[in-house]
């Protein structure tokens, strides 16, 4: 209430100038565990790991969860927003799942999770940015093989139907 | 015939256009109360209720998934399939917390949404609701005598759980208390005894008689709508604290529906003509969920949400009503096992006849009455132990019990109520006066002990007595028992007087028992120190308890800057802004500035005389730190007025 009758007297203020209007002066205070993230994942492999996210306010407030660092392609976060109770806790499930053809190597990532307050003049929120690593391994040898077998043999395949397919057209 | 044809499709797309606004809109008018699942106004909230959902399965707190539950249900969908994913459900979530509900009230929601579920309150996460809250019935009233809406959702809670309102002397009792406790004068009902009367408990006082059996018609409850109607606002809503709110109006609304009544109807509408179901939907949000009031989602808007959902189905408490179990056949009775070293099992069964085979003969008895040997079956059934039998003295003898054969002397003998008996296990015929049978691994002079306590609740570091006694057979007396080795949460010895006191300081649940050479072990005493523990500790286990601080917390205060009135060339006062350390790691912080307002804080804002992208910070653990923030307007700057911005304060581990 206080918010609202200040904003409207600062409307009606008749000098020209810059009125940013006072309001509730609420803490906000946010929590994460784990404090940084390890992911080790093959090529076109997903692994999932959860972020708890704790709301130490004492009233509900807004969060966001994305990540930063590039790549942002691999990454799947469940729920990305939401609203959080005080002292409420809540998971994100981030999942991690680079492409097949991602070459094996080390990338770093900050997961960023923000908590703001409702949009209002110049709004002070806060924010935790989670160091996130991924280890992207080797293609597994194994699984390598699998997939060349299994492309040899569709090829094979494809080139049978089509001599047979030749032959037919050519003698009936 | 072109320019026809023209003419005709726009005559044709004109009246399409008029009449598509009224055909899409002609839903939404229809839709009226009670409104459908399928209607928006409920499945938008449901839609909310489903996305606050976590992976443990929780819709924002316990008690909220509580009320979750029961408006899950009163949707028509099953609670037990509400999960994230193969996470565990809502219903999982109640039962794996339900050591969480304490007191009346919290058994009574668990009772109402355990009913609502589908599933049994007699047996859910471990605990029976119904006998726990039957358990706060002081002969007069459910609960602190002090307060009335404790009864008024016990009578819900144990309706719902099927108890018969006709015959049920805790019902019949709390309504009488009930309607004792309606106001005189406004013939509302309060909180509390002799409180001021509110619409909340009013409605919850008319929903638990109407459960009870009482006609809507009869004076109480409709002296109680009465009073509720005396607190309808122009707005349609309910009158609470100076103003209408959601929760208020549901349970209203719940209490006129319970009461077989529309509150949609002319005798609910204001003077402006308003209805509690009108003023109940200005409450609710884009994404479909209710708030407290106006701009304030209130401390809980998930269980204003559910509440809101079940009072718009038309819906009322309790959801639902549970077909009583009949009686089982049989006796029951407590079966304890003592084994030579330890306890082999302690727990209640019902025993009516059975089928016993002999082991060494393979002969199959059939045992028409309930016997000790068939508590015995019964024991082995539940417990998944074996016992062994013999026949080859001329009747059944127990040989062995969970792999524990007699030797020498010593053998598996029983007693029942601690009185030897002079017949076999086989030909002890059970009845409803007793209430133990006691097998026990030792020899005929083995005299039993009991063991008795005086506090099972004591709160942590008060001390308590626990008192050993034995039985003597031949004068059919109990006497005290010294040099008794009582087991808690460490060895202590009785006195002279069969008494030790004992005093635990952590919160713990313990078996106190007693064993003395050439005795029989005695019963154990469940003791619950202060808040006890969720896991049962046995003998001299000791609990422990850790507070994990997450790894990386801060807050900031306040949420919003406030630099007074500024003109261009102007540099503000400067503001103080406080950041504190909440977390286990040392932190680095950084900021970020946005705005909306032509780069006037990005450009002019600063963080302890430097500008706010050079600014870098470390709080130490426990620690706080305040910045002073100023604001530089450019000599150009040509907005006026309000101008909107945000400042985001970043945390991340400082590197040492």
């Amino acid at each position: 209430m206080a918010s609202k009758l200040v904003k409207a007297s600062a409307v009606l203020l008749p000098i020209i100038g810059i009125v940013l209007a006072a309001s509730s002066a609420l803490a906000l205070s946010v929590g994460v565990a784990p404090g940084k993230m390890d992911f080790t994942v093959r090529p076109g492999g997903t692994e999932v790991q959860t972020l708890n996210i704790i709301n130490q306010s004492e009233q509900a407030s807004q969060f966001q969860v994305y990540v930063e660092g590039g790549h942002q392609g691999w990454f799947e976060i469940k729920p990305a927003e939401f609203t959080l109770n005080a002292g409420e806790v809540r998971g994100v499930e981030i999942a991690v799942a680079p492409p097949l053809v991602t070459a094996a190597g080390d990338h770093d990532f900050d997961m960023c999770v923000v908590c703001l307050p409702p949009e209002a003049e110049l709004r002070v929120g806060a924010g935790i940015k989670v160091p996130t690593h991924v280890e992207v391994t080797e293609f597994p040898v194994m699984a390598l093989g699998w997939w060349i077998a299994i492309a040899a043999a569709l090829l094979v395949l494809i080139i049978v139907i089509i001599v047979r397919l030749i032959a037919r057209a050519r003698y009936g | 015939m072109s320019r026809i044809f023209c003419s005709r499709l726009v005559t044709i797309l004109l009246i399409s256009a008029l009449l598509l606004p009224c055909l899409l809109a002609a839903p939404a008018m229809a839709a009226t109360y009670p409104y459908s699942a399928t209607e928006a106004v409920v499945s938008d909230a449901m839609d909310y209720l489903r996305w606050q959902q976590d992976n443990t399965g929780k819709i924002s707190n316990f008690a909220t998934s509580a009320w979750a539950v029961m408006a899950i249900a009163a949707a028509g969908e099953d609670p037990n399939d509400w999960k994230v994913g193969s996470h565990p459900s809502i219903v999982d979530y109640l039962a794996a917390n339900a050591a969480t509900a304490t007191a009346a009230n919290g058994y009574s929601r668990m009772i109402l949404a355990i009913a609502a579920a589908g599933e049994d309150p007699t047996d859910f996460g471990g605990r029976d609701f119904v006998a726990l809250l039957e358990a706060e019935y002081d002969g007069n009233q459910i609960g602190d005598a002090s307060l009335l809406n404790d009864d008024f959702w016990g009578v819900m809670a144990l309706v719902s759980a099927g108890r018969d309102p006709a015959t049920s002397t805790i019902i019949l009792d709390s309504v009488a208390f009930i309607l004792a406790n309606q106001d005189e004068v406004d013939h509302g009902w309060s909180w509390g005894v002799g409180q001021d009367s509110d619409v909340d408990d009013t409605a919850a006082a008319i929903m638990a008689l109407i459960a009870a059996g009482q006609s809507p018609s009869s004076a109480a409850v409709s002296n109680g709508l009465a009073y509720i109607k005396t607190t309808q606002m122009e707005n349609g809503g309910f009158l609470s604290w100076g103003a209408t709110n959601a929760d208020t109006n549901s349970w209203g609304i719940c209490a006129i529906a319970a009461a077989g009544q529309d509150p949609t109807s002319a005798g609910w509408e204001s003077g402006a003509g308003n209805d509690p179901v009108d003023n109940l939907f200005t409450f609710q949000q884009d994404g479909g969920q209710f708030y407290f009031q106006d701009d304030d989602p209130g401390a809980w808007p998930s269980q204003t949400t559910a509440k809101a959902i079940i009072a718009l189905l038309g819906d009322y408490f309790p959801i639902a009503v549970l077909e009583p179990e009949p009686p089982e056949p049989g006796v029951t009775v407590n079966v304890r096992i003592e084994g030579e070293n330890a306890n082999i099992w302690n727990d209640s069964v019902t025993v009516d006849e059975s089928w016993i085979t002999a082991d060494n003969s393979d002969v199959e008895y059939h045992l028409e009455d309930p016997t000790a040997i068939g508590a015995l079956d019964e024991a082995a059934e539940e417990g998944e132990f074996e016992y062994v039998t013999t026949d080859e003295y001329g009747s059944l003898f127990v040989t062995s019990i969970d792999g524990e054969e007699g030797e020498g002397m010593a053998g598996w003998l029983y007693r029942v109520d601690y009185i030897s008996a002079s017949v076999g296990a086989a030909d002890f015929i059970l009845d409803d006066s007793q209430q133990e049978v006691l097998f026990y691994y030792g020899e005929y002079t083995d005299i039993p002990l009991k063991i008795e306590v005086n506090n099972t609740t004591p709160d942590a570091g008060n001390s308590f007595t626990a008192t050993v006694s034995e039985y003597d057979d031949t004068m059919a007396q109990w006497y005290l028992v010294e040099d008794a080795t009582v087991y808690a949460d460490t060895d202590y010895t009785t006195d002279g007087n069969g008494e030790v006191g004992i005093t635990i300081y952590h919160d713990a649940t313990i078996d106190v028992y007693a064993e003395k050479d050439g005795y029989i072990r005695s019963n154990p005493v469940t003791v619950v120190v202060g808040e006890g523990s969720s896991q049962q500790s046995e003998g001299r286990s000791a609990t422990m308890t850790v507070d994990i601080l997450p790894a990386i917390s801060f807050s900031v205060s306040p949420n919003y800057l406030n630099f007074g009135v500024l003109g261009p060339r102007d540099i503000s006062h400067p503001v103080t802004i406080t950041l504190t350390n909440e977390g286990a790691w040392r932190l680095a912080i950084t900021t970020d500035v946005s705005d909306y307002a032509d780069n006037l804080y990005v450009d002019g804002l600063k963080l302890d005389h430097l500008k706010w992208n050079d600014f870098e910070g470390t709080i130490s653990r426990n620690d706080s730190e305040e910045y002073v923030v100023t604001l530089t307007v450019p000599e150009t700057y040509t907005l006026t007025g309000n101008q909107n911005g945000t400042i985001i304060f970043w945390a991340s581990e400082a590197p040492y």
